[in-house]
């Protein structure tokens, strides 16, 4: 009896450490129920700026939420109850180690751009447009150190899972290593030719980056070797890891693709994932294109140009439920998709779509596959390239319904 | 060895010095140090580079992502677009298209110039009435036509378009084909009859020179003094010779015409 108990217990241990290192992978798509008319995201949190960055800690309690004005909310999952990370006066910053803007900046810009949870839950790091990482502490909601280093604006943060490792990928196309445990800076990884723009660690210290010079990185940090994937001809926009060897992206002209480390080129790819319907009309504000004089801007075209390769169609965020194969992907054309990432045919099969106005901007599952949160705006993350009047800027969440 | 040693003493001395240094320094010096990366020039001894200047073998397929380092700084540039690049081969300097031999290039594009007689096809088609071979039609529509695509051909058919169309566009456009052929068939027929020029003088120099004397090669000048003396041997077989040195000297006179003095000169004696 004893026996049988210990070889079940060690059975169970051994599933799930091998779902942790992303060696099996949990069939969950298959399980995913079709959505009822009353179910849809429901706002948890309201932000008075577009949010920019929403991540969520290990144990699916608390999720943390950037917005553009620089405002941090960490918030409880279920309740929605919310306190805010209070930004340090300057010298205090000063003191931790920030460096003083140089040149016509003459404040720091709040912009926060990414955040970053810790597999344990203990630090945060967020990076915006003043060039830092600025690293907190999640239990006292306190600043702890500001790394400076970057060049431009730190676009995307990662933890590595199951340690303080921390990865950046900047505007200035390098990615930097960081310890957050030793608020250390281990060193640099070139290799991007234009802007970083997201950036994914899994367990394995291996980074994935993706850029506007329309290539996607996988660097290997030991060998400090990179592999070169090449996207055909649009700027990739988001990534994330499938598992070790398979990856997920979005680019700006609609499309998803999945990529594997065997091909140079994509395996699959889905386009048109989020066309923008001409049905939306209200998108367009009242006066676009003209200038206060009443006169017409250059390049001001007719609301039939914008249905096609609009900054609504950009594929915004794309994520993945760790080790398996749910993936849910995010634009300005009002809703989320859910996708299935089959293993043998190695392709994109579309679930469902969930409505939900406005620029997706982030999007995080919950470990358990329980719920869907994502970060909403009334404008793109990176710029202004469009406006939603009607979105609401916060963080919604969707519970999936599972088998 | 005994140079070794005072080396090994040197490097442990260093050593002492930056422990005893790293003991004294505050807190916050070594905090800034440590997230500035300052920490790392002193880590220069220690550190266990692993040399990975050996140049990585090729990949295994060329399907596979391209490999590179992470270390070494990448610039700006990218290329736009990414488009094959073309490689343009001109016939003229290119070695695999062979040499240029006009008396063959003359004797296979032949056809193009030949004015087609009736007479021929009315024989190939007795021919073909003749024959029970079931290719015998293929091999006589094979046989004809060289006659419906050549140069004369199409200009007869450009004439009858000329004769139809009104557009003076159209019009201007096949005036100025026609031109083009019968510039070239004009140039044509002077090239056959320079050819046989030399074709001739050639074979005189050869049985020449294998009686003995050293061959000559035909200049400019001598060529064209026989061309023209086949000209007038044509002229004056089809009895236009006369015609043709009137129409000559006329235009020589009109030509001269303006050297002739059209006043007096005064250096004749006037008769007193």
């Amino acid at each position: 009896m004893q026996g049988e108990r210990d070889a079940l217990v060690a059975r169970i241990l051994q599933e799930e450490q091998l779902e942790e290192t992303g060696r099996v992978r949990r069939a969950i798509a298959s399980r995913v129920q079709k959505l009822e008319s009353a179910d849809e995201f429901r706002v948890l949190v309201k932000h008075r700026q577009p949010v920019t960055a929403v991540a969520l800690s290990e144990d699916d309690s608390k999720g943390f939420s950037a917005s553009k004005d620089g405002t941090i909310l960490q918030w409880d999952v279920v309740s929605g109850i919310h306190e805010s990370y209070r930004w340090p006066s300057h010298d205090v910053l000063r003191s931790h180690g920030a460096k003083d803007p140089q040149g016509p900046a003459t404040r720091h810009c709040k912009r926060v751009l990414t955040l970053a949870v810790s597999s344990d839950g203990r630090y945060l790091a967020s990076g915006g447009v003043d060039r830092h990482i600025h690293l907190w502490d999640t239990r006292t909601r306190e600043h702890i150190r500001a790394f400076q280093g970057h060049g431009g604006p730190v676009s995307c943060l990662s933890f590595r899972q199951g340690t303080s490792e921390l990865f950046s990928g900047s505007f200035d196309r390098t990615v930097k290593i960081w310890n957050a445990e030793d608020r250390a800076y281990i060193t640099t990884l070139f290799g991007h030719q234009n802007e970083i723009l997201t950036i994914d660690c899994h367990r394995k210290e291996r980074v994935l980056t993706v850029g506007r010079d329309r290539t996607m990185q996988l660097f290997k940090v030991p060998e400090e070797s990179r592999l070169v994937f090449r996207a055909p001809a649009f700027s990739l926009e988001c990534c994330c890891f499938v598992s070790n060897d398979e990856f997920l992206s979005g680019s700006d002209d609609g499309s998803i693709e999945l990529w594997s480390t065997l091909r140079k080129k994509p395996v699959d790819i889905v386009k048109n994932a989020h066309a923008l319907l001409g049905a939306n009309k209200n998108l367009e504000p009242k006066n676009s294109g003209k200038i206060p004089n009443g006169h017409i801007e250059n390049g001001d075209c007719g609301s039939e140009s914008y249905r096609c390769l609009s900054a609504y169609s950009w594929v915004n965020s794309v994520t993945v439920c760790r080790s398996s194969d749910l993936a849910a992907s995010g634009a300005g054309n009002g809703s989320v998709r859910l996708w299935a990432i089959e293993s043998e045919t190695k392709d994109i099969r579309p679930l469902f779509d969930l409505p939900l106005v406005g620029f997706v901007n982030s999007l995080a599952f919950a470990k358990s596959g329980q719920f869907l949160v994502a970060g909403v705006g009334k404008e793109p993350r990176l710029g202004r390239w469009g406006h939603n009047e009607s979105a609401q800027n916060g963080v919604a969440v969707y519970s999936l319904k599972l088998s | 060895m005994n140079t070794s040693r005072p080396l090994l003493n040197m490097w442990e001395e260093e050593e002492e010095e930056i422990k005893r240094e790293l003991a004294d320094a505050t807190f916050e010096e070594l905090q800034r140090a440590l997230s500035d990366g300052s920490h790392l020039e002193y880590r220069k001894h220690s550190l266990n580079k692993k040399h990975h200047e050996e140049k990585k073998p090729g990949r295994a397929n060329k399907n596979r992502p391209m490999e590179a380092s992470s270390k070494k700084p990448v610039g700006r540039f990218r290329e736009v677009v990414q488009a094959p690049k073309r490689v343009i081969r001109d016939p003229r300097f290119e070695s695999l298209c062979g040499a240029f031999d006009a008396k063959q290039f003359r004797s296979k594009y032949n056809f193009l110039f030949k004015k087609y007689d009736p007479d021929i096809i009315e024989k190939e088609r007795k021919k073909l009435d003749k024959s029970k071979d079931p290719d015998a039609i293929s091999r006589f529509q094979n046989s004809i036509s060289w006659m419906r695509g050549n140069l004369p051909a199409e200009r007869e058919k450009l004439r009858k378009q000329l004769a139809k169309s009104n557009n003076p566009e159209v019009i201007g456009e096949l005036k100025s084909h026609i031109n083009w052929i019968e510039k070239q068939l004009k140039s044509e027929s002077g090239q056959r009859t320079d050819a046989a020029i030399l074709a001739e003088h050639k074979k005189k120099e050869r049985e020449a020179a294998k009686k003995g004397k050293q061959p000559f090669y035909l200049s400019k000048s001598a060529l064209r003094k026989q061309r023209l003396v086949e000209k007038y041997e044509d002229l004056k077989a089809s009895g236009k010779l006369d015609a043709f040195i009137e129409k000559r000297r006329r235009k020589n006179a009109a030509k001269d015409h303006r050297y002739m003095p059209y006043r007096r000169s005064n250096n004749h004696a006037q008769p007193n």
